[in-house]
């Protein structure tokens, strides 16, 4: 039997970040706002000598997820800040913490790149970051979930503001919209109107695409 | 032990300025006439570039530069080492800073002359230690937390005042590059601790006396 999708997607939803063959981490309890800007279809249309028009497609454009994030600090593993994941280069485990500070002189410094997944449901057996990605040992029943994801994510903006007496950090992840090979979308929705039963695909980012 | 990051951080900050000078270096608290704190961090600008196959290459772009912005209610412009919270008008206007009173900014140009700007170092930090009295110090306290900002090749750009609230308000953005000339330092960074005592304190940042060194 199905469950009954709510009469919207309201106040909370599950945020998962997965650096690209890494671990799976759960944002949602420093994250107060998610935009997910997903890539425009562009296109115009070409007014022709008979007085009608021709339409052009333009190729679609990048895409953009924003989150409004409450960081603390700078452990990768404690979900609590996007620090050293913006910053990129050599993460630091040990305390006390830093962003990496030395490059290589005239090395291509290739971005890290993301999967962000954010999730809607009410089934509360949902709750790692495993499960946001692999839902298929959720055991609610009749629950219901909307789920979007971008892979191939480089967070390419990450401003703090310590303006209305909270330390606030917006952060961007930008995405293309397909594969370099043009036979892969980076990006999609999913859902599923019983998740115990027919639960969700398992998302993967182990590899580029 | 460890101690506890609060739930966020909030309130307060400590905002340390440091003057770059060869010789040395003329540090400021600037907290108390701060009332915002606005941290841009360079940006990692990319977009897809659309090849025939349909597919999408990733081209990067260089790390773009960075600004902070601070909102500041200055009262005089005096700007000695250790003279903290008066404002920034001789930092930005640059030349000689006048120290004998009355005070007046650099007036005096030198024609076909390149004349190079400050260079500063900011450093923010959030910390629940109350022995803590200035960003650039290491924290010294077991169990306190800390979060700490620091940018330093920056410049001030723009350095505009407001008389529009009753009050004299002045924004001032420090504008940084994200890497120092040779390609090797970032010239920004982060760093924090969950217990700034002995190993794990976040150390001191030294003078300001090498405008690109971290050490």
């Amino acid at each position: 039997m199905a469950g009954t999708y709510p009469e919207a997607w309201e106040e909370v939803a599950l945020v998962a970040i997965t650096k690209l063959a890494g671990t799976a981490y759960l944002f949602g309890a420093i994250t107060e706002t998610v935009d997910i800007g997903e890539p425009d279809y562009p296109g115009e249309s070409i007014p022709n000598l008979a007085g009608g028009r021709i339409w052009k497609q333009s190729p679609q454009e990048d895409g953009e997820i924003t989150l409004e994030i409450y960081p603390l600090h700078l452990d990768t593993t404690a979900s609590v800040g996007l620090f050293q994941e913006f910053n990129g280069g050599t993460w630091d485990t040990s305390v006390p913490m830093a962003t990496d500070t030395s490059w290589g002189v005239g090395i291509e410094r290739t971005r890290d790149r993301f999967m962000v997944v954010v999730m809607w449901t009410d089934d509360d057996t949902i709750n790692t970051a495993a499960e946001v990605l692999d839902p298929t040992a959720a055991t609610g029943t009749n629950k219901v979930a909307l789920r979007f994801y971008a892979k191939e994510c480089r967070i390419t903006s990450h401003k703090s503001a310590f303006t209305d007496g909270i330390l606030k950090t917006t952060v961007t992840f930008k995405f293309p919209a397909m594969n370099s090979a043009g036979d892969t979308k980076t990006h999609g929705w999913e859902s599923a109107n019983d998740v115990g039963t027919t639960p969700l695909s398992a998302l993967t980012y182990s590899a580029a695409l | 032990m460890a101690g506890t990051f609060p739930q966020a951080w909030e309130e307060v900050a400590l905002v340390t300025i440091s003057q770059f000078a060869s010789g040395g270096d003329l540090t400021m608290q600037a907290a108390a006439m701060t009332e915002t704190i606005d941290i841009g961090e360079p940006d990692y600008p990319g977009e897809s570039v659309n090849n025939l196959a349909g597919g999408r290459i990733w081209k990067q772009s260089p790390q773009e530069d960075g600004e902070i912005t601070l909102e500041i209610y200055p009262t005089n412009a005096s700007s000695g080492d250790g003279e903290n919270n008066l404002g920034l008008f001789q930092q930005f206007v640059g030349g000689t800073q006048d120290t004998t009173e009355p005070i007046a900014s650099f007036t005096t140009g030198y024609p076909g002359v390149q004349v190079s700007r400050n260079r500063f170092r900011v450093a923010i930090m959030w910390t629940d230690d109350a022995a803590q009295t200035s960003a650039e110090a290491a924290t010294t306290t077991a169990d306190a937390v800390a979060l700490r900002f620091v940018a330093m090749g920056c410049r001030i750009t723009s350095h505009k005042s407001a008389f529009t609230d009753g009050i004299l308000k002045t924004t001032v953005t420090f504008k940084f590059p994200a890497m120092n000339k040779a390609g090797a330092v970032k010239m920004s960074k982060w760093e924090s601790t969950n217990d700034g005592d002995g190993a794990q304190a976040i150390p001191a940042l030294p003078d300001y006396d090498d405008d690109d060194s971290w050490s």
